[in-house]
């Protein structure tokens, strides 16, 4: 305790040593922080292979499984059917200000469906259901994890990879396509609102344009993105969850750290995979 | 098989986290079909020994034997799984909060065991009646319970897979001494009726008296001390007298 007073109160006269020592500190800083992302890296393949290994054993627990996808796919419908109106509404009214006002009507239409079918539709709705879900799902089983409720599975002959993860995985997956496929339909309805009634754009004309502008592929793409995200919001909500520190704080890290680390895998993943489609 | 290789056998347990050894050579052996009782104080690591014990955390090293069975790593102990079966009741009860009492107790018997729903009802209700519980909490949630009716739910569960071997972590922690009591009785007679062999972890001296047949003491990650309930009073040992008593003064260093 001392010792490091005293070191605190004289650093001026060891000026060339500190230079030094923060670079020591600075490598040795560099050199953890490599050692952590490491051991997280394995941690989490160790976690993801388990529940795979464990996937494909009996029993599958369907009811848990059909609990989770209403969980996470029809009680996300409002927030994320709001969240597509309005994106696809601002879009209408973005575009209209920005495009020439020649030929606008289709530009219009094109900007939104593109848009919403592509990107924004899995993006948002990604995001969106991280926030709800992936949450929900870090605090309940981390929960569970500190009061001992998954210990207690193991003593009733319960995996608790395969009666806990399993299913919300498997669920997620299966969701956040159709939950798209549901914020596409509405982004492009709330693009067409803005047009028709605020712009006074003819209803029939912006609908065919539309549906000629927009390809299978536009909508592949974006659906593939939306079970993607379904597996790293679930898994990262299951990963820190059932990982969770000891407590109501380390509960409470675990939340944070599945909404984040779920944000942002969603938003490098959209990139990847939009240069995998795109990109040729 | 010798009789003495009956029961279960700890040699050299050693178990960490992070750079904190919790437990440092474990030598313990626990006698079949009797009621052995571990105490020592609060965070000296009794919980992690019986989890170890029950595999929920692998150990680092030491030995582990079952009725002369090797089950010290994870491959050894699957290998004889069907040979054993545990029941544990945790310290908070450990329910499953999303699930009503009787699915609760049947829970090993429907998704360990494969019984049917309608099936497993009644046989929850039955438990719930040998631990002192009614048919109408059987439809009722957790947390709509006393914590010493959780304690009893939680026991219910435990005994439902009619398990060989049951364990329970601070039974009577955080209850009223009546129910504390109530608790210690059903454990008593639980173990006679079932014929188990139960391991307990304790520091309320009560129970001690009450459950146990045998006693050890943990202190620093090593059994300091283990022999008959009948000896802890009598015993020179100042480790167990220095816990018996209660008293501040003493080799187990209390201000931290
Ligand atoms: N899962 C875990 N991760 C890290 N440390 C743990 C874990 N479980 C227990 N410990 C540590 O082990 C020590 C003993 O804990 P425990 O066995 O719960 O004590 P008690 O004797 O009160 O039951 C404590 O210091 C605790 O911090
Ligand atoms: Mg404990």
């Amino acid at each position: 305790m001392k010792k490091t007073e005293q070191h605190k109160h004289q650093p001026a006269t060891h000026q060339a040593r500190g230079g030094l020592s923060r670079i020591h500190a600075a490598v040795a800083g560099l050199g953890a922080m490599v050692l952590q992302f490491v051991s997280a890296t394995g941690q989490i393949s160790v976690f993801f292979a388990t529940t795979l290994g464990q996937m494909v054993q009996r029993p599958f627990y369907l009811r848990l499984m059909l609990r989770q996808l209403r969980e996470i796919g029809y009680n996300s419908l409002p927030v994320v059917g709001l969240t597509a109106l309005f994106t696809g509404m601002v879009l209408a009214l973005q575009s209209y200000t920005g495009f020439a006002r020649f030929n606008a009507e289709s530009a219009i239409a094109n900007v939104v469906v593109l848009s919403m079918v592509r990107e924004l539709g899995p993006v948002l709705a990604g995001l969106m259901v991280a926030g709800r879900v992936g949450a929900a799902m870090a605090a309940e089983l981390g929960t569970m994890r500190v009061t001992e409720q998954i210990d207690a599975l193991q003593t009733l002959s319960t995996n608790p990879y395969r009666y806990l993860i399993v299913p919300r995985i498997v669920a997620g997956v299966l969701a956040l396509p159709p939950l798209v496929l549901v914020a596409d339909v509405i982004g492009v309805m709330g693009g067409w609102i803005v047009a028709v009634y605020k712009l006074g754009f003819n209803s029939g004309a912006y609908l065919i344009t539309t549906v000629n502008i927009v390809t299978f592929e536009d909508v592949f793409s974006g659906l593939v993105k939306a079970a993607v995200f379904g597996f790293i919001i679930t898994g990262m909500g299951c990963y820190h969850g059932f990982n969770s520190g000891r407590g109501a704080q380390g509960v409470g890290a675990a939340t944070t750290r599945a909404v984040v680390s779920a944000s942002i895998l969603i938003l490098v993943f959209d990139y990847v995979l939009t240069e995998a489609f795109f990109a040729k | 098989m010798a009789n003495s290789d009956k029961g279960i056998i700890l040699r050299g347990v050693s178990k960490r986290f992070g750079d904190k050894a919790v437990l440092d050579g474990v030598d313990l052996d626990i006698p079949i079909g009797k009621s052995t009782v571990i105490v020592g104080c609060s965070g000296t690591g009794k919980s992690v020994l019986i989890k170890s014990i029950m595999g929920i955390f692998p150990i680092d090293s030491g030995q582990i034997w079952f009725d002369g069975a090797e089950i010290t790593s994870p491959k050894q102990r699957r290998s004889i799984k069907d040979r054993f079966k545990f029941g544990m009741l945790f310290q908070g009860a450990a329910l499953f909060d999303s699930q009503t009492v009787w699915e609760n107790v049947s829970f090993g018997l429907v998704n360990g065991q494969g019984m049917k729903r309608g099936e497993a009802r009644e046989a929850a209700v039955e438990y719930l009646r040998q631990v002192g519980l009614s048919a109408e909490t059987a439809d009722l949630l957790p947390a709509q319970l006393s914590g010493g009716m959780q304690k009893r739910v939680g026991l219910a569960r435990a005994i439902a897979t009619r398990p060989d071997y049951l364990f329970f972590d601070e039974p009577t922690t955080g209850l009223d001494p009546i129910m504390s009591d109530v608790i210690n009785d059903l454990i008593r007679s639980t173990v006679t009726s079932m014929g188990v062999t139960a391991v307990s972890i304790t520091h309320d001296m009560a129970s001690v008296r009450k459950i146990a047949d045998t006693v050890a003491m943990l202190h620093q990650g090593k059994i300091v001390w283990s022999g008959s309930v009948k000896q802890i009073d009598s015993s020179t040992n100042s480790y167990i007298s220095q816990f018996v008593n209660g008293r501040a003064q003493g080799p187990i260093n209390t201000d931290v």
